[in-house]
């Protein structure tokens, strides 16, 4: 059942009252696709479920494909089984200057990323703020708690008033 | 690059409808039972349900037999001959074979818990 991302209603000033607009929300790939941006209030900020709004995500993946472009950015593609987005690293000066140093994972490695949303060229992706290898049973139990939480997303409104 | 995700399915789905699988996506899981180098072919197994893999994208791997493993690929026709799919008490997909683009070693996996997982999702509609 897809998930109804329903626009938020509330005034921009009142969207740091939603508790999901502060944490990075424990997603489903497959339902990133159906987010609702908040254009033109923001790029960044996108509508999910009934009313809330979130401009940062966790995501628990295998790495299909990686893509390292010049010495700034490497492009990790993750599938959780539900669908595929990348997700993009931007390497500091000191990873920059040793390439060596920089904590590269291999296709097929189970990792959990989260990061914020981002929009480049129509396609959406993840920057990532902090990635972290995890095992198989890690990703199992993710889908479990996301599968939860979405009850939740599409339950609870986002009501101010409360 | 557009690649799909890999849906997770059971080896026994793809043994009884191996044909409605053709072309899909798809992520399985089982007990690597043999790997031919000359082949470039595994058999992967998973209770009494059998999966030829078709390991020529993935380059130079090192396979443990009796290890867990998860392959994502492509079910597409059957490409190369794997001489070890005659297995007591095991049926064999005859009729498709994934081409594998992504492995992993998954052991120490709860297969039980990953199957009730992948259940719910799909009672949910998520898969």
């Amino acid at each position: 059942m897809n998930l109804q991302n329903i626009p938020c209603s509330r005034p921009q000033t009142e969207w740091g009252l939603d508790p999901m607009f502060w944490v990075s929300a424990k997603l489903f790939i497959g339902d990133l696709s159906r987010l609702v941006s908040a254009e033109p209030l923001s790029t960044t900020v996108f509508y999910i479920g009934n009313q809330h709004v979130i401009k940062a995500v966790e995501l628990v993946g295998i790495i299909v494909s990686i893509e390292r472009r010049a010495l700034k950015m490497i492009y990790y593609q993750i599938d959780d089984g539900t669908g595929i987005i990348s997700c993009v690293h931007f390497t500091t000066p000191a990873e920059q200057a040793d390439p060596d140093a920089v904590e590269c994972y291999s296709i097929g490695d189970s990792i959990c990323v989260r990061g914020r949303l981002a929009v480049y060229r129509n396609q959406l992706e993840v920057i990532i703020r902090e990635s972290e290898a995890v095992d198989p049973n890690y990703e199992t139990l993710a889908w479990l708690e996301r599968l939860s939480l979405r009850k939740f997303l599409a339950t609870s409104p986002f009501d101010t008033k409360q | 690059m557009d690649l799909v995700a890999g849906k997770p399915v059971f080896l026994e789905e793809i043994v009884a409808q191996g044909a409605d699988f053709l072309g899909q996506s798809v992520r399985v899981t089982g007990t690597l039972h043999s790997y031919s180098p000359a082949t470039e072919s595994a058999v992967l197994v998973e209770g009494q349900s059998a999966l030829v893999i078709d390991t020529r994208l993935l380059g130079v791997v090192k396979y443990h037999v009796g290890q867990t493993y998860q392959f994502i690929g492509v079910l597409n026709p059957p490409a190369v001959v794997s001489a070890d799919t005659n297995i007591d008490d095991v049926r064999c997909a005859t009729d498709v074979q994934l081409h594998a683009r992504v492995s992993r070693v998954v052991d120490g996996l709860d297969m039980v818990v990953y199957r009730r997982a992948i259940m719910e999702l799909r009672t949910a509609d998520i898969l």
